[in-house]
């Protein structure tokens, strides 16, 4: 756990175990089929996991690094050639001869040797000055903007967690780590599935009769009314759930991790991955970075930790998996320009995120933030809004409608080499050209002209067209073509193998969001 | 009106940490509720405090903090003053510290007593001491907040977290308590046996105060710690912070969803007592929501409770590493909150990740169901019959329809298939997976 223990109010606060939507499912079926038939009676349930669905061709993977309690940018990206540096920083200015030069005026901290091999090789992109419009140096306010993807009071769900929604696999999305799911993978509908890091899970082994009854009884829990109110239905509806996951997820836990931490973390991250159970985003999260004092030792090792951690990750993802998954950081809010004299540095506003991957656009994305307007409190100016960089990951990387996630448009960077799905590679120097869909197929525009009859057709993979700004995107062709058998019953929409895909419910809206909004001091 | 054996099993859910033992639910029916309430609140207030955990030969705080926390799962649980215990639990969680920063389990332990001690006192002095013990000094940095060189952490929490809440103070006043709070650090290097060690205590720096006017909520003047703390319990934010420790501590007894009225209705409540936090406690206890069917089930255990209660109920040993390390699996370890805001509560305990934590601390324990004695010569009863023994067991007073019917026709099932065997380990495992089990 953490060290620096000032972070996060808000981590826990905004933590929510999960439960998945299959087992909400599985109450509806099982409501369904006690009507009609005797609980006895019903098909196992078994190995329904497998059938959730592996990564489609055109699908991309995210892995959200969150680094806890609020990283010291300045630290990390540091402007080597800016004399306004040493000034604020004094003893805690990393001298530029330690740094790893990354040019432009910059290094990175001397901890992060794999980034800087990364970075050499084109797939490291630093967006520099990102941030959010809180200001209070709230750990929870701050942290609460980054995971709901908003800066408007009230959206009480996670960003990705309501790009989450509209997918069917109930391992879409998963947060590893003994901790609860945190609320940026929660959505409106659904929640993503917690998985710890020990294995030999409840559920998983199915060689002995005597437990299996026993599996099938805890799952029978979640069959009908708990009696004990909606708490009581959501404790039934989780153990269904870590039930219906145990067997097909039990893989990673083996070989025996032996490190700890974020560098064990990512590697159930990469396993999982390897899995191919068609998991979309993976959470993990690490904390120690509230360096209010002892910064050098401290900040040193969490960055060690950091790099350690993505160099084994990368290192043990599945060649196949590895060009279709992007690692992205990001940290409530970045560190004061000023030193404090405690040997380290208080809360600040704006810092710099990574994206790491084979298909990250690598080099500097947005404006450093200067060192000399600083502001009124002497932290470092946003210049990109954190909701930029979010539509971005949500258009050009999980070809999601980031308009309609985020609730507006915002500016997009220019982050992935490849903004078109099915590995097509679109020049960087055409990618400002918009798509349509025209003719039964995606087409680029030519931003210098709009005119339909002068656009040239790019060939595009038509299994799955790219999805780009929200608004001039048309439905899916993959919603629009599927006929979709509509059974009567639950019951009869199990036995036609749709349980799984019609499985995203809305979950009974229990305390959390009361909690959160007592948090965020809501009406 | 004399309790029920269930209303005595709810009130003891929510006054021990472990819930109600068959003896102790068999002391409180029949009594009233004021009776009852009235005796478990007087033995907290003045049974002795218990004797220091063993600490003989560990060497190291890692080690200390082991053994404490299975000493504190056994006070829990058999401690004369079950309440103090609860009290103490929940202010560990809201004065929150971590051994992994702290790193001195004396001063963790100096911290937890003064829980016992002070948990059911006057609110306003408790806060006094907590601040400036040793442990809080450093888990807050206060130890090095210097006039010149503030250290906002401890500043921004006595408000944020401890006392008020975030939406009733300002950037401004962050920076103005903080310099109240400078020079309130500590000292503490000895020579112990040749070699320098710190063994850090308060002390108070006036050359390292701030004695600049400040404007704290409005009001300017020389603001010195201590006074900060007064002036929120007794001053300017007494309405707020009555309100907001109220609040917690009925979210914390009764039910996550106190009405604003409510909410006002404890402030002045706490106030009318001058903070005394016992006869809020009392008041809260005897309030007709306590008692109210939308109460009852209405909190989730956390896993500190859940383990408690199944120690309890069943006598399993586990000890005190095996403790240790069936609370992290589910995700909560005493004295390693997840950061100073402590836990969350309810469904913050309900992931996939934590239901398998649980599942294998019952797995890992059901072989021992048979040594004890539990559950035994079922395998010819019917499925009602082991339903019965298993809410005994596990003092499940109310079952619902559906964790009945779930465990007779998994009994049918064992029958079917010819595994009556193992119907003793398995009834325990199946009955503490019931939400039944699970609420509190």
């Amino acid at each position: 756990m953490s060290r620096h223990s000032d972070f996060t109010t808000a981590y826990q606060a905004l933590c929510q175990p999960i439960t998945s939507s299959q087992a909400l499912s599985r109450r509806r079926f099982l409501q369904a089929a006690a009507a009609t038939a005797s609980v006895a009676a019903l098909p196992p349930m078994m190995g329904e996991m497998a059938e959730a669905g592996a990564l489609g061709a055109n699908d991309r993977i995210l892995v959200v690094v969150m680094m806890g309690g609020g990283n010291d940018s300045l630290n990390t990206v540091i402007p080597t050639n800016n004399p306004a540096y040493q000034d604020h920083r004094g003893s805690l200015a990393i001298p530029g001869n330690q740094t790893l030069p990354i040019g432009g005026g910059f290094g990175l901290h001397p901890s992060l040797t794999y980034l800087k091999q990364r970075w050499n090789d084109g797939d490291v992109a630093i967006v520099h000055g990102v941030g959010n419009l809180a200001d209070d140096h709230s750990h929870f306010t701050s942290l609460a903007q980054w995971m709901t993807g908003s800066s408007t009071p009230g959206v009480l769900s996670g960003w990705l967690g309501r790009y989450l929604d509209g997918l069917p696999s109930v391992m879409s999305g998963v947060s590893v780590g003994d901790q609860g799911v945190p609320l940026h993978l929660i959505g409106d509908n659904s929640m993503a599935v917690g998985l710890p890091r020990r294995g030999d899970l409840f559920g998983a082994d199915l060689t002995n009769a005597f437990e299996r009854i026993v599996y099938e009884s805890v799952q029978q829990y979640a069959g009908g009314s708990s009696g004990k109110g909606p708490l009581g239905d959501l404790i039934a509806d989780v153990q269904a759930a870590s039930i219906d996951t145990a067997q097909s997820v039990e893989p990673i836990y083996t070989p025996t991790i032996a490190q700890d931490g974020l560098v064990a973390d990512m590697k159930l991250a990469a396993r999982l991955i390897n899995l191919n159970l068609g998991v979309r985003v993976v959470n993990v999260g690490f904390t120690g970075f509230d360096t209010h004092d002892d910064q050098p030792e401290d900040h040193a090792a969490c960055l060690r930790e950091l790099d350690m951690a993505l160099q084994i990750f990368f290192n043990d993802l599945n060649p196949a998996r590895r060009a279709r998954t992007t690692v992205m950081t990001f940290s409530e809010f970045g560190r004061r320009a000023e030193a404090n004299d405690s040997n380290g540095t208080d809360h600040g506003a704006a810092g710099a995120m990574f994206f790491v991957g084979d298909e990250v656009r690598g080099g500097f994305h947005g404006e450093h933030p200067s060192l000399t307007r600083l502001t009124e409190r002497g932290d470092l100016a946003t210049t990109v809004d954190f909701r930029s960089v979010y539509a971005t990951v949500l258009d050009q990387w999980l070809h999601a409608d980031a308009n309609q996630i985020l609730g507006g448009n915002y500016e997009r960077l220019r982050l992935f080499r490849a903004t078109g799905a099915g590995g097509v590679q679109i020049d960087p120097g055409v990618q400002e050209q918009q798509v349509v869909w025209q003719n039964g197929q995606w087409v680029v525009v030519s931003s210098s002209s709009v005119e339909p009859d002068a656009v040239t057709a790019v060939p595009v993979d038509p299994t799955g067209p790219p999805r780009r700004g929200g608004e001039m995107a048309p439905a899916r062709p993959l919603d629009a073509d599927i006929t979709v058998p509509t059974p009567s019953s639950d019951l009869e929409a199990y036995r036609m193998g749709l349980i799984s895909s019609d499985s995203r419910l809305r979950r009974p809206d229990v305390g959390r969001r009361d909690h959160l909004r007592q948090l965020l001091n809501l009406p | 009106m004399p309790l029920s054996e269930a209303e005595a099993a709810h009130l003891l859910r929510r006054v021990c940490v472990g819930g109600g033992s068959d003896a102790e639910i068999a002391h409180f029916a029949g009594r009233s509720r004021t009776s009852a309430v009235n005796e478990i609140i007087n033995d907290a207030l003045t049974a002795p405090m218990p004797p220091h955990p063993n600490w003989n030969g560990l060497g190291s705080p890692w080690a200390e903090e082991t053994a404490t926390i299975g000493w504190w799962i056994d006070q829990m649980n058999e401690s004369a003053a079950p309440l103090r215990e609860k009290m103490a639990w929940f202010w560990h969680g809201h004065f929150c510290t971590e051994e992994d920063k702290i790193y001195n389990m004396n001063l963790i332990f100096e911290q937890n007593q003064l829980f016992r001690s002070a948990g059911l006192g006057n609110f306003r002095d408790l806060v006094q001491t907590m601040a400036i013990q040793p442990a809080m000094l450093i888990y807050l940095d206060n130890e090095t907040n210097t006039k010149g060189a503030e250290q906002e952490n401890f500043a921004r929490e006595l408000m944020e977290l401890f006392t008020i809440g975030r939406e009733n103070y300002t950037e401004a006043d962050v920076i103005a308590m903080a310099k109240a709070w400078t020079g309130h650090n500590t000292v503490g290097w000895v020579e112990v046996n040749g070699t320098w060690q710190y063994v850090p205590h308060y002390t108070f720096k006036s050359e390292l105060h701030d004695n600049s006017q400040k404007t704290l909520f409005g009001k300017t003047r020389n603001w010195n710690g201590p006074g900060t703390i007064n002036e929120i319990c007794n001053g300017a934010k007494k309405v707020q912070c009555s309100e907001f420790i109220a609040a917690k501590l009925w979210r914390f007894f009764v039910h996550p969803d106190p009405s604003p009225a409510l909410v006002r209705s404890l402030g002045q409540r706490f106030r009318a007592v001058n903070l005394n936090i016992a006869e809020l406690i009392r008041h809260i206890l005897l309030h007709n929501e306590f008692w109210a069917p939308s109460a009852r089930y209405a909190l989730v255990k956390s896993p500190v409770e859940f383990l408690a209660t199944v120690l309890k109920r069943t006598g399993v040993e586990i000890d005190a590493n095996g403790r240790r390390w069936y609370l992290q699996g589910m995700g909560q370890v005493p004295f390693d909150p997840p950061d100073v805001a402590g836990w969350g509560a309810n469904e913050d305990w309900l992931s996939t990740a934590t239901a398998w934590g649980r599942a294998r601390l019952l797995e890992h324990t059901r072989w021992q169901l048979d040594d004890l004695g539990h559950l035994r010569n079922l395998e010819n009863a019917g499925g009602n019959v082991v339903a019965n023994r298993v809410f005994e067991l596990l003092g499940i007073t109310e079952p619902s329809a559906q964790t009945r019917a779930v465990i007779r026709d998994w009994v049918d099932e064992a029958h079917a298939i010819r595994v009556q065997w193992s119907i003793t380990p398995q009834a325990y495992l199946l009955g503490a997976l019931s939400p039944d089990f699970q609420l509190n």
